[in-house]
């Protein structure tokens, strides 16, 4: 086996309690955790910002019935063309929740944090948590361009294919 | 790490006042449904902005489904897309309330309804 990318380790897990007809919501598992990145956001800010958690976690509800409308996310948190944004909970409140939306129909949820610099970049848990979505979209858009282990888009758009699971070593 | 700790979204979900969640969503519905009328117009984010004399980041915030309308505004962008966003329903069928009125381009199936809101364990 080699190491064929960074050492960000991870696994994509559907939520299908989120999941709905108008999108699918997948998270990131990383490591061996057994935790997702979206549950571990929850914990984490449930106890100083339980009204905002609240608004963030029916908005993910929402977006899965109603679909992941660009319109919904605030872009350009990464990189270009990467596809990482963020979802924000009360309009001028600063809760922030790192997403990869890939169309309408699919997104992934990482973590996030309260926002109180001005760009993520001035404060080390932004700046982990959008780092962390950069990295995961750069794999899978390396996975996704070598049809590594069949990895791929379902032709509806809707769902990833192939093996979820992104430990970084070629087999 | 425990069942709960696993599945925290789960369970704040599930705790979420169904009438709270009905609320996110029905923003989040007229939301969607203020961006299809936009598009049928043919209008950009910007030309909206400038036939309502608003900053084009004024507008962003309305389609982004976090924000609270009052009814002037509204009436203003009903006027401005020319779509009929809120109307008077007679008495006799909807007891005099004003109703928002979103059901011609957005998908009716998803439409979330309160008993959807109130999921079970």
């Amino acid at each position: 086996m080699k190491v064929i990318n960074s050492e960000l380790n991870f696994r994509l897990v559907e939520l299908p309690e989120f999941t709905g007809r108008g999108a699918t919501i997948y998270s990131v598992v990383l490591g061996s955790d057994d935790v997702t990145l979206f549950d571990q956001f929850v914990i984490d800010n449930e106890g100083a910002y339980g009204e905002e958690v609240d608004e963030i976690v029916g908005t993910v509800a929402a977006i899965g019935q109603i679909g992941a409308r660009w319109q919904f996310f605030k872009p350009n948190e990464g990189l270009p063309g990467d596809g990482v944004c963020a979802l924000y909970d009360f309009e001028n409140r600063k809760l922030r929740l790192y997403c990869i939306r890939y169309s309408k129909f699919m997104v992934i949820l990482g973590s996030g944090a309260m926002k109180n610099v001005r760009a993520w970049q001035d404060d080390p848990n932004l700046s982990q948590n959008a780092q962390i979505m950069m990295e995961v979209s750069k794999q899978i858009a390396a996975r996704i361009q070598d049809r590594f282990d069949d990895f791929g888009l379902s032709e509806d758009l809707r769902n990833f294919t192939g093996t979820l699971n992104f430990n970084n070593y070629e087999h | 790490m425990n069942t709960n700790e696993k599945r925290a979204s789960v369970r704040r979900l599930q705790n979420i006042d169904p009438q709270k969640r009905l609320a996110i969503s029905r923003r989040m519905q007229l939301a969607a449904y203020l961006d299809e009328c936009r598009v049928a117009k043919g209008w950009s984010q910007k030309d909206l902005a400038e036939a309502l004399g608003k900053h084009p980041s004024e507008i962003s915030k309305w389609l982004s489904g976090t924000h609270n309308f009052n009814m002037e505004t509204l009436w203003l962008l009903g006027d401005a897309l020319g779509v009929d966003l809120v109307t008077m329903s007679p008495p006799e069928r909807r007891t005099g309330k004003m109703v928002l009125l979103m059901n011609k381009t957005i998908d009716k199936h998803s439409e979330m309804t309160l008993s959807e809101c109130s999921i079970s364990n």
